[in-house]
């Protein structure tokens, strides 16, 4: 197109994103098409507008293939300043630098003597694995913002004393990839310095509770039955000698029952009956009530003494064994209701002869003046339930003086850094790549293309339906980036978004 | 690598409370105080109203059930407190058709007890009727001392006659009334009760023997007889004038409000300050119980108690972050001080800083996610736990392993490139 046709039209104006309001929802009316219909017509109309340049200010640039790499053939202008570098004599440029400056209205690339359009460019140029389009739209949206972009080179990468102590010549031309490095402590960490070696967290003894051993065990260990249920179930004669079995009826159903002491030397009850009503008739230390439980089978039951039947009856000895098979032949079958409640209550509860204490009873005012004991106990600060177990509170109730003291007693999980344990993450294959180092646009006066000097920020390019980075992934990403924070840069149809996931330490509350 | 910038929590404007303490302990030696909760359907529900003053006001654990936070809820009408300003008996007034409502119900959990309509009848007029107000002082005996000689021998009426000390018991109505409705209401009538028989039952037997005297509200009536047309008017349709007044009596169908505390919530006060039992009918739960029995319910309790815990000894107040599509939202000193400054996000990844999310993210979830915390001034917040590679199952069955775990804080944040050029702020 020549020259001349170029005045009429606005060059540098970018199509206009909106016409007006914009519109939420179609509201059918007539009006409102027609809004929209010269909305579009006005975009379409700008995008077909011609782009025109002088031929004597466009540079002439050729596609070197095999290179991957755009040669020029005429002087550089001015974006040479931040762009472009040169090799063996001849200034040259990275495909989305070219592709970028073509698509400016900067540069014509030629490829086998033919002019390339926009569209073969973007072919062409961003076939390449370093460049896709995804990464193009990135970089052409941060260079349109004006930040200078250059790609990555991870063997650049220094850290803030390396960079004090101006070691970037000596890296740049080593190029290697450092490893281990000492880095300096960030400010606003706590006490811990992060070491590059740093290796795993061992044992680190900052365990600020020592070690909690089963509280006191002279404590009552769990009472776990309900108490009102095992109280209605034992019909309580006055002082039956049997120890507490789980559920109630003796001789019958024959449910486990605790091997306790023989009978005969139970501590007695010489306390007075709960009852209380009349003191006991008989000695029980001296009566033998035989056991027929199935754990502890009785076969031979003795005579009683006569002296306990009342007169007309007359004991006898007796083989309980044809009986003892007798009992006990059918399976107890819960109905359906019955099993569901049982199963929901096993989750809570075990069986109440578990308890140290209560088996040391061996008789019914026993285990009630235990219970007794223990219902006092509930007012104590240190119920048996929390503290005489294997896992106690955190907090002893003496140590509860104030409210920092309380803090401190319950802060027991570590606080970790993200570059904690990063530097042993760099052999493994890197998940992700950091793709552009940005400047800023005001360091542009500065620009040294050969010597660009710490990055603001580092890119790395990533698409929208890709998961968001493991912790793994970013540390390994945050360690090689070194001291320059990183950017997650996210294109979808153009659009950019860009994330960043940061390193945090929350504060803590000292409001007591 | 910079390192999140941070932000000062936004005061609310209005703050109508006061703030008591950040735990329900450490207020030095004589302030200790053993709170009791109860296992109902697998959620930790808090059911004395001390325990439930305390437990909220010092540390704000807990919701009310009735209430969007702080257990408020009274039945008295806002608008009619307002209109009967001048009589300030510190009672909740309702209005009549509501309190007719409440004896509507009263009457049938009665009838489902089995009582036939007569008695009911009888009961009801008689806990219902009108009350002086200088009664509520001590004299309670000599109103209550007619109300012996109406009832049977019936046990459940003798209790209801057996009530002189209207602080001590409860009338049988309002019991029984609580028991049944539960049976047909559900857990609108959040007393703890279940239809079927078990320690439930009993719980709410022992729960009902603590609770307090009867509920005094003010009835607004009409007066008898007070109609009065205007004079020398033509109209139809005449103004009648219709005095109304206040009169006292008990609420038939009272309704109490518990705090319900969340798995963690719970676990916190019992593991870390000991100041909770939880009780299942009347067994009190060991830790390690606990531990086992919430990680039942919630699959991920683990790893949602490790952040709870974390932030808790950072002096915040972590609190459901449900409505923003997290797990925690937290609170600088508590919700009524404070806007919540962050969202959490928790995960429990091993030591090669992997592990199965719970809540695998998109770059696209995340944006929108970000984007919904943003609206709300907050921040976005993903906590990673990271649990040693040889922490083994056995040892995890414990909360002894919230030893061995490490927390690692990141904060989202959007990068806006096109601002931060001409702001040079920092990153």
């Amino acid at each position: 197109m020549e020259a001349g046709c170029s005045r009429r039209l606005r060059r540098n104006r970018a199509p206009r994103r909106s016409c007006g309001q914009k519109e939420f929802a179609p509201d059918g009316s007539a009006e409102q098409d027609e809004r929209l219909r010269l909305c579009l017509e006005e975009q379409w109309r700008q995008l077909a507008e011609e782009r025109v340049e002088r031929p004597e200010n466009l540079v002439k640039a050729v596609w070197k293939p095999e290179q991957g790499i755009v040669e020029l053939e005429s002087p550089a202008g001015k974006f040479w300043h931040t762009m472009g570098f040169s090799e063996r004599g001849k200034q040259c440029l990275l495909p989305e630098e070219a592709l970028y400056l073509l698509e400016c209205g900067s540069l014509q690339l030629f490829y086998k003597d033919v002019p390339m359009s926009v569209q073969e460019a973007y072919e062409i140029l961003l076939s390449q694995e370093a460049m896709s389009l995804l990464h193009y739209q990135v970089f052409s949206h941060l260079k349109q913002l004006g930040y200078i972009v250059l790609r990555f080179n991870p063997s650049t990468v220094l850290s803030s004393c390396e960079r004090q102590l101006n070691l970037e010549s000596r890296c740049k031309s080593s190029g290697k990839h450092h490893h281990k490095r000492r880095r300096s402590s960030s400010p606003g960490s706590r006490e811990k310095k992060h070491k590059v070696s740093e290796d795993l967290p061992k044992a680190e003894g900052t365990c600020e509770k020592g070690g909690h051993d089963c509280g006191e065990l002279s404590c009552v260990p769990l009472d776990e039955k309900p108490l009102s249920e095992q109280l209605k179930e034992l019909d309580t004669g006055n002082g039956e000698e049997q120890s507490v079995t789980s559920n109630s009826v003796p001789l019958d159903t024959g449910r486990k029952n605790v091997p306790g002491p023989s009978w005969s030397l139970g501590t007695g009850d010489q306390k007075a009956s709960s009852t209380g009503t009349h003191a006991p008739r008989w000695d029980f230390t001296t009566i033998f009530l035989p056991n027929v439980a199935p754990d502890q089978p009785c076969i031979h039951l003795p005579s009683p003494d006569n002296k306990l039947l009342p007169e007309n009856v007359p004991g006898r000895e007796v083989d309980a064994a044809s009986w003892c098979r007798r009992v006990n032949q059918k399976q107890e079958k819960l109905l359906q209701k019955e099993r569901e409640q049982q199963e929901k209550e096993s989750k809570y509860k075990s069986s109440i002869n578990f308890d140290r204490e209560v088996r040391c009873c061996i008789n019914w005012q026993e285990y009630k003046a235990l219970l007794r004991w223990r219902s006092q106990q509930r007012v104590w600060r240190q119920p048996p339930h929390l503290w005489g177990q294997a896992v106690t509170p955190l907090l002893q109730p003496e140590e509860a003086t104030s409210f920092a003291a309380v803090r401190q007693q319950i802060s027991v999980l570590q606080p970790s850094h993200i570059l904690d344990g990063a530097s042993r993450l760099q052999e493994d294959l890197e998940s992700i790549k950091i793709d552009f180092n940005v400047y800023q646009a005001d360091a542009v006066a500065k620009f040294k293309k050969t010597n660009p000097g710490k990055p603001y920020v580092r890119m790395c390019v990533q698409s929208f339906d890709e998961q968001v980075p493991s912790l793994r992934a970013l540390k390994q990403v945050t360690y090689q980036s070194g001291d320059v924070p990183v950017v997650f840069a996210l294109a979808d149809h153009g659009e950019i978004a860009f994330y960043s996931l940061k390193e945090f330490k929350l504060p803590v509350d000292a409001n007591y | 690598m910079a390192e999140a910038a941070f932000r000062p929590p936004r005061r609310k404007r209005r703050v109508f409370e006061c703030y008591q303490a950040p735990f329900p302990v450490g207020a030095g030696g004589g302030d200790f105080r053993m709170c009791r909760a109860d296992m109902v359907n697998n959620s930790v529900v808090v059911r004395s109203p001390e325990d439930v003053e305390r437990l909220y006001n010092k540390g704000y654990f807990g919701k009310g059930i009735l209430s969007r936070s702080r257990p408020v809820y009274s039945i008295s009408d806002p608008s009619l407190v307002s209109k009967w300003q001048g009589t300030n008996l510190n009672m909740p007034i309702i209005t009549s058709k509501k309190y007719q409502q409440r004896v509507q119900w009263a009457k049938s959990a009665l009838q489902e007890q089995g009582f036939d309509s007569c008695s009911v009848t009888k009961i009801l007029e008689n806990y219902t009727r009108p009350l002086e107000f200088p009664f509520l002082e001590k004299g309670g005996a000599e109103q209550t001392g007619d109300s012996c000689d109406t009832m049977g021998p019936n046990t459940e009426n003798t209790e209801l006659s057996r009530h002189p000390e209207p602080q001590k018991e409860q009338p049988a109505v309002v019991k029984e009334a609580a028991q049944a409705s539960c049976q047909k209401h559900g857990s609108h009538v959040h007393c703890g009760c279940k239809a079927k028989g078990g320690p439930e039952q009993e719980s709410c037997n022992v729960a009902k023997s603590r609770e307090r005297a009867p509920e005094y509200v003010l009835v607004q009536e009409e007066e008898e007889g007070s109609l009065c047309l205007e004079e020398g008017s033509a109209h139809e349709q005449e103004k009648f004038v219709k005095k109304e007044k206040l009169v006292c009596r008990r609420n038939p169908f009272r309704i109490f409000e518990y705090l319900q505390l969340s798995l963690e919530e719970a676990f916190f006060l019992v593991y870390a300050l000991g100041c909770l039992t939880v009780y299942y009918g009347e067994e009190p739960l060991t830790i390690l119980k606990l531990w086992e029995i919430f990680s039942e319910v919630k699959p991920s309790f683990k790893t949602t108690y490790m952040a709870y815990h974390y932030f808790r000894s950072k002096g915040w107040v972590p609190k459901v972050g449900l409505k923003y599509g997290t797990d925690l939202l937290l609170y600088r000193k508590g919700p009524p001080f404070y806007h919540a400054s962050y969202s959490v996000i928790a995960e429990l990844v091993d030591d090669n800083f992997e592990g199965s999310l719970r809540r695998p993210l998109s770059w696209m979830s995340l944006s929108g996610l970000n984007r919904t915390t943003v609206n709300a001034s907050k921040e976005l917040m993903l906590c990673y736990l990271i649990k040693p590679s040889d922490m083994t199952e056995e040892e995890m069955a414990t909360p002894e392993c919230l030893k061995r775990i490490k927390v690692q804080e990141l904060i989202v944040t959007r990068w806006v490139s096109s601002r931060e050029r001409s702001e040079q702020d920092d990153l």
